[in-house]
């Protein structure tokens, strides 16, 4: 470990908290005015983490340009169609509301208040071991630029977000995020040139790669989506990783830092641009890495890491490693803010003053920190559902908040609410291939066992919605509206 | 050998998700360019 790489670690460390203290607002929960550029970068930073930028982007490496089609779901669904069609509507109604949580949104939009200690509970508590596992991938990454044990950079990281979390509040959260989705998008960046300079241009790589023959997971070659199973589960991987983050508090958080209409038009470009270069980048670099590192690499977890040993100078090695623990520390720092205020202001009904913030994000860190010293089957199955879970409980109750401003009955959202995540968790315990077989050793028959619990959550969900609601209306058409 | 021949060899799917993402930067790069010159004209 030189000194220079030393000094880049500690001054970025202190840039993070520097900003996080110099920008604070008075209240945890409220972001005051911010610029659209840290709107757009941080919207991005809270969306991708490490497993975009290393592990979907090695899984390229195996399924070739297939993936994408993630990629430009993300950008056009997960960003554009958010910022045109939710993200203002979302501002309006909290607003309206005087809601400072995701879940005080849609319980008071849908007239049913039990619903955010509910949903505050669930996202809360998902969030906290979610984020277990992003500290821990920090963690592992940080071991190798600067050689500590595990679990002292475990801790130093969650001491150090904890920290920013509790001095910047949801305005610091979103200026440090800035700062990381900058930080990720000039290292992809320059990977990708890289990348492109080693093949002769980017005419050449393509031409090499659909020269490549067919693999059991890229079965019709490594330009075109695969047949069977493989190609169905990257269908499904875009829209949850596309629609489903319609519904992640985290993410509909950030909309409440918007001021108005015009200026959320304008965040479209920013962040569409820091988005499709940054995750469509990462995914054409891992896909072409198959032609610099040969078809032979043990995990997808290795490609990015050997591709930048390989490819990149020392000083391109220190700026990819920075954008990856940003990626990783940037959504750390979102997770442990909304959980916080879940577990805070949606569970225990605390205003969140600033000694009330401190506990709160202390006792969520802590756990988040334990969580990922202790990781166990149980902790790694919430990790990879969690983000399905979540959207199949709120997705429903969110949208008709925002589409039916509180028209429909409050036991409709319930019932959306309840039967999503019901649904969704028993798919991922006895028919989803995946996870099923882990845990019950059940599956459903053929290619059902390859849909994924996220649809079919979502969809039971909008049935149980629409059945409540009509129940109810044709029982008593007086009633209806009448919470609101 | 024509350097354009990799699009046979893309599906419909892929070369979709490839197009819009290449539409989608570029159309960003005009809507910026457009906002920054609104900006000035105002």
């Amino acid at each position: 470990m030189s000194l220079t790489t030393l000094l880049i670690w500690i001054t970025y460390g202190a840039a993070l908290l520097f900003l996080s203290r110099r920008v604070a607002a008075k209240d945890a929960l409220s972001s005051g005015r911010v610029p659209v550029l840290i709107q757009a970068l941080a919207y991005v930073a809270t969306y991708l983490s490490a497993v975009a930028l290393v592990g979907f982007a090695g899984l390229a490496h195996r399924y070739g340009l297939q993936m994408l089609l993630i990629a430009a779901g993300n950008a056009w669904f997960g960003v554009w169609f958010v910022y045109r069609y939710l993200a203002w509507p979302t501002k309006l109604l909290q607003r309206k509301l005087d809601a400072k949580t995701p879940a005080e949104l849609i319980a008071r939009g849908s007239g049913a208040p039990g619903l955010q200690p509910f949903l505050g509970l669930l996202s809360g508590g998902l969030l906290i071991v979610y984020g277990s596992a992003v500290f821990k991938g920090a963690a592992l990454m940080m071991q190798g630029a600067l050689p500590w044990s595990e679990s002292a950079w475990l801790w130093t990281l969650v001491a150090l977000v904890a920290i920013s979390v509790v001095w910047g509040g949801f305005r610091g959260v979103l200026y440090t995020e800035a700062l990381q989705g900058f930080i990720m998008f000039l290292g992809v960046t320059y990977l990708v040139a890289a990348v492109l300079r080693t093949l002769g241009g980017p005419l050449a790589g393509l031409s090499a790669l659909a020269k490549l023959p067919p693999t059991p997971e890229a079965n019709r070659g490594f330009l075109a989506l695969s047949e069977g199973g493989a190609g169905l589960n990257l269908i499904f991987l875009m829209l949850v990783t596309s629609v489903g983050v319609w519904a992640q508090p985290q993410m509909i958080q950030r909309h409440f830092a918007l001021v108005s209409r015009e200026r959320t038009r304008s965040a479209i470009p920013l962040a569409m641009l820091a988005m499709g270069i940054t995750v469509g980048g990462a995914y054409l670099a891992g896909a072409l890495a198959r032609l610099i590192l040969g078809p032979e690499v043990t995990s997808p977890d290795h490609v990015v890491p050997m591709l930048v040993r390989q490819l990149l100078p020392e000083a391109g090695r220190q700026l990819f490693a920075l954008a990856v623990v940003s990626a990783s520390l940037s959504t750390a720092s979102a997770l442990l803010h909304i959980a916080s205020a879940c577990l805070g202001r949606d569970v225990l009904r605390r205003p969140l003053e600033r000694g009330e913030w401190r506990v709160a994000v202390a006792v969520s860190a802590g756990l988040s920190g334990l969580f990922a010293a202790k990781s166990g089957a149980i902790i790694a199955w919430i990790c990879a559902t969690s983000w399905s879970l979540v959207a199949c409980a709120a997705l429903v109750p969110y949208l008709t908040v925002l589409a039916l401003k509180g028209r429909a009955p409050a036991g409709a959202a319930w019932a959306a609410s309840l039967t999503g995540l019901s649904s969704a968790c028993l798919w991922h315990a006895v028919a989803y291939a995946p996870t099923s077989m882990k845990l019950t050793g059940l599956a459903a028959p053929g290619i059902l066992s390859a849909i994924h619990p996220f649809l079919i959550g979502t969809t039971s969900s909008a049935l149980a919605f629409g059945l409540v609601w009509v129940l109810v209306s044709h029982r008593a058409p007086a009633t209806v509206g009448e919470t609101n | 050998m024509n350097e354009w021949s990799w699009l046979n060899g893309m599906d419909g799917w892929v070369l979709t998700a490839f197009g819009s993402l290449l539409l989608g930067t570029v159309w960003s790069l005009a809507d910026l360019l457009r906002q920054a010159r609104g900006r000035r004209a105002a």
